[in-house]
């Protein structure tokens, strides 16, 4: 067996035959079809978008989780009943709606065509760095939310009020309120995470080597001081030479 | 409706002499085929995405590398535990290489890439397919020197593992 050779390999890698063939069409096809027409639209595709598309997400969810509540509330006629439960409830759904907001307008709109790889990973992690924390706290909020005005609901469909809740039923709330959170905040925390060291990883790799202006300069300083070295020494050489065969003579 | 559908056409007919860098990319960066399917798919649509703001300031395959590594390179990543792998799937390259040493060394060479971190990959793919420094350096972003410096430390890379590699099929 021949030893790996990279330039031959390089050859038979340009004459490796494109893959332009009926199925290769048909391939492509199919997936052009998925954006036109499909289940697969194109803005569903990078990183961005797919940030942009969970937000999105679960900004209509707790938008329609504010609405539910808020209707449900007006239409029992139990604002004064539970004022405290009232205004909690919606204000941690307005603040939620109102962060997340803030969380879309700050995901950066990229076009890989049009940037670098080095300045994409750049404002990425810059993104991750400062907002995936609060993104999937906030993100992590609508499932107990979604537990606590689901219970609601159904109990003021059930009983027509909110019946006064005994310890054991704090308990449950609680626990339900809680794991809700936390199956949601710590995977998503967990994917954020794992992206953003990732995305790091590979810009060091990107940043490292990189000819810093400082560096080149005080390498030429070096090898300037260095050539003015070299020609003294042969002056000083061709001096004492010349002496010495002055003296000589 | 006309308008899109020649725009599709307009997107294809450019595409079509280039399906080898979305297979090339996708083999350098996917961890089975399902993955690979996925990451194919993804490029795809984000060529047709993008295919709007190609301006024609560089090659069509040149911009071609540029979204799909961008792609590749910073999609949503699934823990390894949860992909599905399916033996030699990846061992796809070279298929119709009639050739069977230039076959071997394709494989060898697709092994070889694989065991580069992503950056690399990157790196050396677009030095197969012949970019030139200058390419390279603009797609990624780097000077054309850093692209050199980078390189000659992937030949390297790549020479040891290829030796290593080459002593597993021995």
């Amino acid at each position: 067996m021949k030893p790996f050779d990279l330039d031959a390999a390089k050859q038979a890698w340009q004459a490796e035959p494109s893959g332009s063939g009926a199925t290769d069409i048909r391939r492509l096809e199919a997936c052009l079809r998925l954006s036109t027409h499909g289940s697969r639209p194109p803005s569903s595709v990078g990183l961005d978008a797919r940030l942009r598309r969970a937000a999105m997400m679960d900004l209509g969810l707790k938008a329609v989780l504010l609405f539910a509540w808020i209707l449900t509330f007006l239409a029992f006629d139990a604002i004064d009943a539970h004022p405290t439960l009232f205004v909690v409830v919606s204000g941690l759904l307005a603040t939620g709606l109102a962060l997340q907001r803030r969380i879309l307008v700050s995901i950066p709109r990229i076009d890989p065509g049009a940037s670098s790889t080095l300045s994409i990973h750049r404002i990425f992690v810059n993104y991750y760095a400062s907002h995936a924390r609060l993104s999937a706290f906030v993100q992590a909020l609508t499932a107990p939310m979604l537990f606590v005005v689901g219970s609601s609901l159904y109990l003021f469909f059930k009983y027509r009020v909110l019946p006064e809740p005994g310890p054991a039923d704090w308990v449950v709330f609680l626990t339900g309120f809680t794991l809700a959170f936390l199956l949601g905040f710590i995977p998503l925390l967990f994917v954020h995470e794992r992206q953003r060291r990732y995305l790091a990883a590979n810009l060091a790799e990107l940043e490292s080597e990189m000819l810093d202006p400082a560096r080149v300069a005080r390498h030429r300083t070096g090898t300037r001081r260095l050539a003015i070295v070299m020609a003294a020494l042969l002056l000083a050489g061709a001096v004492a030479l010349a002496v010495l065969m002055l003296r000589m003579a | 409706m006309a308008q899109g559908r020649s725009d599709q056409q307009q997107f294809m007919d450019r595409i079509r002499d280039h399906v080898g860098i979305l297979h090339k990319v996708c083999s350098a960066y996917a961890r089975s085929k399902p993955d690979h399917e996925d990451l194919y798919q993804d490029i795809v649509l984000q060529l047709w995405r993008s295919f709007p703001s190609f301006n024609g300031q560089s090659r069509f395959s040149t911009w071609m590398y540029r979204v799909a590594l961008n792609t590749a390179l910073t999609r949503v990543r699934r823990p390894e535990f949860l992909e599905f792998r399916e033996g030699q799937d990846l061992e796809r390259f070279p298929a119709t290489t009639p050739d069977t040493e230039t076959a071997e060394q394709l494989a060898l060479c697709h092994r070889a890439i694989r065991t580069l971190t992503p950056v690399d990959r990157a790196i050396v793919l677009m030095w197969l397919d012949d970019l030139s420094y200058r390419e390279i350096g603009e797609s990624l972003g780097l000077s054309e020197k850093n692209v050199g410096v980078k390189l000659s430390r992937i030949r390297k890379r790549l020479a040891a593992s290829t030796g290593g590699l080459h002593d597993e099929t021995v």
